[in-house]
């Protein structure tokens, strides 16, 4: 027969209990931690393998995270779940919408905003260098069959489709689209350097989707945050910038558009008389 | 043998290139970028080039972008080539057929359906969406400015004044 607790024995026998459960649970919580750094390693390394389809290292991906997430719920830690699920929601709805472009619409809850950048970089390069490859040639027969011709651009798509091993239409949608603004831009470039233009001003949507550099280029420059000289709008100003930004934006498929402006018009946007 | 004189006389030497088409082009060149950029900025932002509200989408199109998982406020872009097309030319012998001054157009045809860009904001006008085509008060208060900046520093080369002496 048990020896009954008297009050203060009872009081020692539940703290001594919650000390066991936190010492328990602190340790299921940095197992759990070492399986995630795992699983990010891990994922890392299948990006960095070019053996199977993107989609399919995506799906796998996600089908591991979605494993952890489970196990996870069923060891009762939901709030391990929630501060990771806080940490990476807004990178993660971003990339995730973004993904639509490329025809994969994954469904998670939490990724490491690293990794999604990897993918996202890694479906980028695979279409860019296809356009480097193949594509080139047609893309610009493309653009000045319906720039300076009258060739539909729903035409042009099916066109390009038709030729471009790998990619989906909706793809193959985006690319001619992106190479469309690209040429546009190139235009208007080239207007404002006979124009002696001072000042580019970043415009465009600033939503979930919208890249760090993009953000970056709408709020870090001068006036109202959107204002660059000439001289500073470059690759240089932030590090995920690849290509010039007046011609390429933010990235592939960028929403965003520089326009070529006076000093004047900078100034009356609240650019300082010094520049 | 007459005495030696002095004259002096005052020039005045008006230097007539600060009126020439070709500077008029370029300053009204400079001035449709600046509009080309306000009204973009306008439009991102949901406005007309007047400032007022855009008109909404239609209820079916908002689904049909909430079912995309894009935003539903209106921006008036689809793809972003249309918006991006619109260039600024200067002068007769670009798309701009003005001599001595410039205008805008939506260049290409990278619209889907088979439209022109051009013939594509025409229809979003026809809609009743304001697709930038036309100067707001703004803008020509904007363009004003602009030549009298230009012809307030251009005073000082209209009228040159030199002294030459003769003796």
């Amino acid at each position: 027969m048990l020896k009954e607790l008297s009050p203060r024995e009872l009081e020692a026998y539940r703290k001594r209990q919650e000390q066991m459960l936190d010492d328990v649970t602190d340790n299921v919580k940095v197992a759990l931690a070492d399986v995630y750094r795992d699983f990010i390693a891990r994922f890392k390394g299948t990006l960095s393998s070019a053996s199977k389809s993107q989609t399919v290292e995506l799906s796998e991906a996600m089908a591991t995270m979605n494993d952890l997430t489970t196990y996870l719920q069923e060891a009762g830690l939901d709030d391990l779940i929630n501060g990771y699920g806080a940490q990476f929601d807004r990178i993660t709805q971003g990339s995730l919408e973004y993904f639509t472009a490329f025809d994969v619409a994954p469904d998670l809850t939490g990724l490491d905003e690293d990794v999604l950048n990897a993918v996202i970089l890694r479906h980028e390069n695979k279409i860019l260098a296809s356009v480097g490859r193949e594509l080139i040639d047609p893309l610009e027969q493309a653009l000045i069959a319906s720039t300076v011709g009258n060739r539909p651009r729903d035409a042009i798509v099916a066109e390009i489709f038709e030729i471009a091993e790998g990619l989906t239409y909706r793809q193959t949608e985006t690319l001619v689209d992106t190479t469309y603004r690209q040429f546009h831009r190139f235009v208007r470039e080239e207007k404002a350097k006979d124009l002696d233009l001072e000042y580019y001003t970043y415009v465009g949507p600033l939503d979930d989707k919208t890249r760090d550099a993009c953000e970056f280029l709408m709020k870090g420059g001068r006036g109202d945050g959107s204002f660059w000289t000439k001289e500073e709008f470059t690759a240089d100003l932030h590090p995920d910038l690849v290509d010039n930004p007046v011609i390429a934006g933010g990235g592939y498929n960028c929403r965003h558009e520089a326009y070529p402006v006076t000093a004047e018009f900078a100034r009356e946007n609240g650019v300082g008389a010094d520049g | 043998m007459a005495d030696k004189f002095d004259i002096e006389l005052d020039t005045l030497d008006i230097d007539f290139s600060v009126f020439s088409d070709k500077e008029n082009e370029k300053i009204a060149g400079r001035a449709m970028a600046d509009v080309i950029a306000r009204q973009a900025k306008a439009t991102n932002d949901g406005k007309t080039v007047d400032g007022g509200d855009l008109k909404e989408y239609s209820p079916a199109y908002k689904r049909q972008l909430e079912k995309e998982g894009e935003s539903t406020d209106t921006d008036l872009r689809r793809t972003g080539t249309m918006k991006g097309s619109r260039q600024g030319s200067k002068g007769p012998n670009s798309v701009g057929k003005i001599r001595g001054g410039a205008e805008s157009a939506y260049i290409g045809r990278a619209a889907r359906g088979g439209l022109t860009n051009e013939q594509l904001a025409k229809e979003l006008r026809r809609k009743g969406y304001d697709v930038p085509n036309r100067f707001a008060k703004k803008d020509v208060d904007l363009v004003v400015k602009r030549f009298r900046q230009h012809l307030n520093m251009a005073a000082g080369k209209l009228f040159k004044s030199a002294s030459k002496k003769f003796s």
